[in-house]
């Protein structure tokens, strides 16, 4: 997907399919789960579900997440991606909806990709998304994992979010009054509903999201599974066999920034050789 | 109940989701009936067709669920739909102000006529939707029968620079803001001085006005359509427009722009619980100007079947998936 310029002179970038894309709905549960399935272009090699981020990552990575899963396609996997109820295009209700549902969801997903054949399938999430495949695996789901940035558990994600929306609480509404992350939690833990960015959360998101920590594989998992790290600066995590640092453009393509589509090509390439070592390595055509 | 579609957009195609109207279809009909108007949301700049935070969701949930079609659309590039970016939000805000998705949009009413039998539309969405709908809207004055503008933007997004003392004087924004009440010493203005905007009308608009935007708008509100305007209040798109609406629009705006100012929120709607505010106020605008459809012309398209999964991969119940599922060659689920 090279740049190209138009005639008045601005960066302009192709965001076209690898193949054929597929776009429906997965009954599931009483909700629709909208899903688009990236058909591989040329011989398949293997499968790939993603497990996309939470909430407002989800709108602003979207770009980038649509562009991964076509260059997924373009190497050779069918990929399908899809929103957790109550999110994105899937119905549903956000305010009542948990990481226990998503997980739910993404298994649905998981077997809608599968339709009944044993192409190695891989498990590839983002963030919180991260958090519910490297979950799927760790019950035996999927023959490879490949996690991005995942963070240490559901309810640490939260804090995360929960300190940016004290930012935007100051620069929005400078003479409100001001409110504390443990304020926020007070709420949430009273069985308030908390607006965040656009969100209602809930007492049931926010005590789920503590039963969420990342599953990390045992060292007697034999299926392959790798960590990136995602970073503007300075490594974050020590290279080992299983977890390396990967640079990005700051802020992550995840959070505002200054780019409608962000410069992330390393992190498309390391994962793309990622993606092929592992479905090498299950069995999946070369 | 949601269902896909998409469109062919010069070869490429545009896609999107269709929610379905509460309507009770009377299978006694013998011809079919006029579906009326269909609502037409596009993205909020640069952001897939759900909005921030699921506001287009929402208020295209609510709407069918009234009895209006409404359809959400991805322009090229963006969300779902095939297509090219600006690769800076900068570069995008700056063509998508000079027009960069009118033929798109003029595409999707074109398709949604013929395909669906749909006579007229009502256009919009935040932001940038709010001003691709009315660019589009001098190019379609039939069949654009409103407009739902959330934070229309009707300046170029350049930053105004910072005036030095004594350079004001030859600021036409400072005395636009002056004349129209928003200027620090706008109190002042005694009441003559408040007719002056009237008079010197377009003559006093910033060089950072988009004037062919303010150009459509006149046009649009010349035909008497009726708008729906929800700005977040206090906030410089919503200051601006009330000086161009002085300036300007004078008596038609009065007449045809429904105006809400939602307090202790931002530009994209997502604090002080606003999603609802502008839900409801979409809702009441629309149940005023338009009726329910009396006929939903677009087929259903029945959501795959459920796959019943257990956490334990050895108790999972499994039930094989209807082979369409893979083929999807159905309707709105086309390769």
């Amino acid at each position: 997907m090279s740049p190209m310029l138009s005639p008045s002179a601005e960066l302009l970038i192709p965001m076209r399919p690898a193949g054929a894309e597929e776009i429906g709905y997965l009954s599931h549960n009483g909700e629709q789960l909208y899903f688009v399935r990236h058909r591989a272009r040329g011989r398949q090699r293997a499968k790939a579900l993603l497990a996309g981020p939470f909430a407002i990552e989800r709108q602003l990575s979207y770009t980038t997440w649509v562009r991964w899963a076509r260059a997924l396609a373009s190497a050779g996997f069918e990929v399908l991606r899809f929103d957790y109820r109550g999110t994105g295009e899937s119905t549903g209700r956000f305010d009542t909806s948990c990481m226990s549902d998503w997980t739910q969801d993404l298994l649905a997903c998981l077997e809608l990709l599968r339709d009944g054949n044993d192409t190695p399938t891989l498990l590839i999430g983002v963030r919180m998304g991260a958090l519910l495949a490297a979950e799927a695996f760790e019950k035996g789901e999927g023959d490879g994992l490949l996690l991005w940035d995942p963070p240490a558990s559901g309810q640490v994600a939260l804090h995360e979010t929960l300190r940016r929306k004290l930012a935007s609480d100051m620069l929005e509404v400078p003479n409100g009054t001001r409110r504390t992350r443990a304020d926020y939690v007070s709420q949430l833990t009273a069985g308030e509903l908390v607006e965040v960015e656009g969100y209602m959360w809930s007492r049931r998101l926010w005590v789920d999201s503590a039963r969420h920590s990342l599953k990390i594989p045992g060292p007697a998992e034999r299926r392959p599974w790798k960590i990136l790290r995602l970073s503007g600066g300075p490594r974050k995590a020590t290279p080992s066999q299983h977890t390396s640092t990967v640079p990005i453009p700051m802020p992550p393509f995840w959070w505002h920034g200054p780019s409608v589509v962000a410069e992330v090509s390393t992190l498309f390439q390391r994962s793309l050789a990622i993606a092929s070592e592992f479905a090498e390595s299950v069995g999946g055509s070369p | 109940m949601r269902s896909i579609v998409e469109f062919d957009n010069h070869g490429s195609r545009l896609l999107g989701t269709y929610h379905h109207p509460g309507v009770r279809q009377d299978k006694r009909q013998a011809a079919p009936v006029d579906p009326g108007t269909a609502f037409v949301f596009f993205n909020a700049g640069h952001m897939p067709r759900e909005g921030h935070a699921g506001l287009m969701v929402q208020a295209a949930d609510h709407l069918a669920s009234q009895g209006y079609p409404t359809f959400r659309i991805d322009l090229p590039g963006l969300g779902d739909s095939p297509g090219v970016v600006p690769a800076s939000i900068d570069s995008f805000f700056r063509m998508m102000h000079n027009g960069l998705h009118v033929s798109s949009v003029l595409t999707v009413l074109a398709a949604c006529r013929q395909q669906y039998g749909f006579s007229s539309f009502v256009l919009g969405g935040l932001c940038g939707a709010a001003v691709t709908s009315i660019l589009a809207s001098v190019q379609a004055p039939l069949e654009i029968a409103g407009i739902v503008a959330l934070e229309l933007e009707l300046f170029h997004p350049r930053p105004e620079s910072r005036l030095r003392m004594g350079q004001a004087l030859w600021s036409r924004a400072a005395w636009l803001r002056l004349l129209t009440g928003h200027g620090r010493l706008g109190v002042h203005v005694p009441v003559p001085g408040s007719l002056l905007p009237k008079a010197l009308g377009r003559a006093l608009l910033p060089s950072n006005t988009n004037f062919e935007l303010v150009r459509a708008l006149e046009d649009f509100l010349s035909r008497d359509k009726p708008m729906l305007l929800i700005m977040a209040s206090e906030n410089r798109r919503e200051l601006f427009y009330d000086q161009v609406r002085q300036a300007v629009f004078g008596r038609a705006a009065e007449r045809n722009i429904h105006w809400r100012s939602i307090a202790g929120t931002n530009h994209i709607f997502t604090t002080g619980m606003a999603h609802r505010q502008v839900v409801d106020e979409i809702s009441s605008w629309s149940a005023s100007h338009f009726a329910p459809c009396a006929r939903d012309p677009v087929p259903v398209v029945e959501p795959l079947v459920a796959v019943r999964v257990n956490m334990q991969k050895d108790s999972a119940v499994e039930q094989p998936l209807p082979r369409q599922a893979a083929s999807g060659q159905r309707e709105g689920q086309r390769p």
